[in-house]
């Protein structure tokens, strides 16, 4: 491991291979901003450009680009509320109160800034130390493990809302899971709710529902407001951290790490269950906590920061040691590693182990590059809360139409997002969670074909759920998340779930 | 508390036509034998979505804001709603009619204008350079915006 590291560290501590680092966290934080391009699309636009490197050269470059752009979706998260990325939604929960309502914008970036560089260098070390392992293990995760993993993040979501919102957040996630049945039925074939419609065959696009269910309606419920005062309070910019908000965050940003990293290693789980899992776990131990969750805690953006970065790097560990991509993003680096003419998976340790340390010690360095680049940037992306509210509105408008329209190129698709919008809006004007309804849309898909996977290999068995110690875990987990609310009420005496 | 009565209902009435469409998709004939095909994930949500609406229904649960009543709404301020969304819907319907850059503008100055900007100067200067900076962004990235009809009557290359 020693020698792996060192070789690693000889491979990336070159001139060329630093500035590719640092080029390619530049590059993806700056289209991580944009609307409708997340690292997905950050990734594959840059893949032509690596071409003309080396392989350990240009998996250097594309690794700074999926960080950069995780970082830049995180930034548009919290400034103007509009997820791009899933794994960011829950960025936006306590990231958008603090730099709005609080007026600490430049705080909220610096906070998510150094959270995010912890969970990655954490993750970091932990896949250093255990990723052979981890593989092992990962693979012993059956399709209803996933399936029941999946359903315990959705209870979880619901078992942590408001108080008198239990009800409202398992409504809106029924609404999330009805979504992503739009469209075609991949394993079937069939078309499911498109009404003949050849705009719906794809589906409702996850980047339609965010923008609509939290930027644009945002910006109509600040014009319902009214709030245009003349004067606008200056938002403070200032990046420090007390000492006091450090060591708040410190426990909050190591468990979250070790969560998200292992929740990263599943294949399919991904950055977003991990930022909510890690979220709804903070919520529960910081109950009495103020300003309380939901309104710019400092540990409600720390926690799913810190999360989703470690999950980043855990993605990459069925990536580099089994060859089997943990997420979509890693599934196009896996076209990249093809591309090169390499093939991950176990032998990639033996016959490229330039590649695969490189790789892990390029996990830190970009780290340590998106915090050296991105610092100095937040007193500037800080100033756009100071853009006048009627100039502000009509821009994040425009963001997340294009946004939209960027994915499919569809007319269609920016008229669903208005009624999209405008549907939000009511139900957010009668107190109705939108995080829920996000999160069961993002799952929805995973969890039909996970169960459908389930029950088939069981040939129709559904006792099979209860025949493994995993799925008995995850069982007795969700029962205890749904019943949560219930037996609160029940000690407490309140009459409203 | 009417209003989140209603809020429920309204929901149970939506899951049950969910399930009524769910039961509509079409099966080919070996998957009507299956314990799992294209209707059962749907059905399933239709029947949970529903209880939970009709649970709803009988406890609205606590509303956070001091009136149980939705929050007072000026006149104006729904009317700029309106407009916006008009407007965005106008987007919609001009983008492939007059180009990326013209029907943009049109959207930025529009809005501008309904939220109560009324210095012709800056409206024209902030819509037209953001529109312009963004087309001029998409392009150094490889991504083709479309230039309009009209564009294309004139000359200008697909």
């Amino acid at each position: 491991m020693i020698d792996g590291v060192l070789l690693g560290l000889a491979t990336v501590f070159t001139w060329q291979s630093l500035l590719l680092v640092l080029s390619g966290c530049l590059v993806g934080t700056i289209i991580g901003m944009l609307p409708g391009l997340g690292p997905i699309s950050a990734i594959a636009l840059m893949i032509p450009v690596t071409f003309g490197l080396e392989p350990a050269n240009g998996m250097l470059l594309l690794a700074g680009v999926y960080y950069g752009a995780i970082f830049g979706g995180s930034t548009s998260s919290i400034l103007i509320n509009a997820p791009g990325v899933a794994g960011t939604v829950a960025t936006a929960f306590d990231g958008y109160p603090m730099a709005t309502r609080q007026g600490k914008p430049g705080k909220a970036l610096a906070t998510a800034a150094y959270a995010s560089f912890a969970g990655g260098t954490l993750a970091a070390i932990m896949l250093v130390v255990a990723a052979p392992y981890l593989a092992s293990l990962s693979l012993s995760f059956q399709s209803i493990d996933y399936f029941l993993m999946m359903v315990l993040g959705l209870t979880l979501v619901t078992a942590f809302a408001a108080e008198g919102e239990h009800l409202k957040a398992l409504i809106m996630t029924f609404v999330g899971l009805a979504l992503a049945t739009v469209g075609t039925d991949l394993t079937a074939g069939v078309q499911r709710f498109t009404f003949g419609r050849m705009d719906l065959i794809d589906g409702v696009s996850f980047l339609m529902l965010a923008m609509g269910t939290f930027a644009l309606s945002e910006a109509l419920m600040m014009v319902l407001r009214g709030n245009f005062s003349a004067t606008l309070t200056v938002p403070k910019t200032g990046l420090n951290l007390s000492v006091s908000e450090l060591k708040d965050i410190a426990p909050t940003v190591s468990r979250a790490s070790v969560l998200g990293f292992f929740v990263g290693v599943l294949p399919g789980a991904g950055a977003t269950i991990a930022s909510f899992l890690s979220y709804g776990l903070e919520k529960s131990i910081g109950k009495k906590d103020l300003p309380a969750f939901g309104e710019g805690n400092i540990r409600g953006l720390a926690a799913p920061e810190a999360a989703n970065n470690a999950a980043c790097t855990g993605s990459f560990v069925p990536l580099l040691t089994l060859g089997i991509p943990g997420s979509g993003t890693t599934a196009v680096l896996l076209g990249a590693l093809i591309a090169y003419g390499i093939q991950p998976g176990p032998r990639l340790f033996v016959d490229e182990p330039q590649i695969f340390w490189s790789v892990i010690v390029s996990m830190y360095v970009g780290n340590l590059f998106l915090l050296a680049l991105n610092l100095p940037l937040i007193p500037y992306l800080a100033r756009l809360l100071t853009i006048p509210r009627q100039i502000l509105i009509p821009m994040i408008m425009f963001f997340s139409l294009m946004g939209v329209y960027l994915v499919s190129f569809n007319t269609f698709d920016l008229q669903l997002i208005v009624l999209i919008a405008l549907i939000a809006l009511v139900l957010r004007l009668l107190e109705f969670p939108m995080a829920p309804m996000l999160l069961g849309f993002i799952l929805g898909g995973m969890l039909e074909d996970n169960l459908r996977r389930a029950i088939t290999l069981s040939n129709g068995d559904w006792f099979y759920l209860l025949e493994r110690p995993v799925s008995l875990a995850l069982l007795g987990l969700i029962s205890t998340a749904l019943l949560l609310p219930l037996i609160r009420k029940l000690v407490t005496g309140r009459t409203s779930l | 508390m009417i209003y989140q009565r209603l809020a429920g209902l309204a929901f149970a009435v939506l899951f049950a036509a969910y399930g009524y469409f769910a039961l509509s998709i079409q099966l080919d004939f070996w998957a009507t034998e299956e314990v799992f095909n294209a209707q059962t994930f749907p059905l399933a949500i239709a029947v949970g979505g529903t209880l939970v609406s009709l649970l709803f229904t009988l406890f609205p649960g606590a509303v956070h804001r001091e009136s149980n009543n939705l929050p007072a709404i000026q006149a104006r301020s729904a009317l700029s709603v309106l407009g916006l969304l008009i407007l965005m819907l106008a987007y919609s319907a001009l983008l492939e009619l007059i180009g990326f850059i013209a029907a943009s503008v049109t959207l930025l100055a529009g809005g501008f204008w309904i939220l109560g900007e009324r210095r012709g100067w800056r409206i024209a200067v902030i819509s037209i350079a953001v529109a312009a900076g963004f087309y001029g962004l998409m392009g150094a990235l490889g991504i083709y915006l479309e230039p309009g009809i009209l564009a294309l009557g004139m000359g200008a290359n697909d």
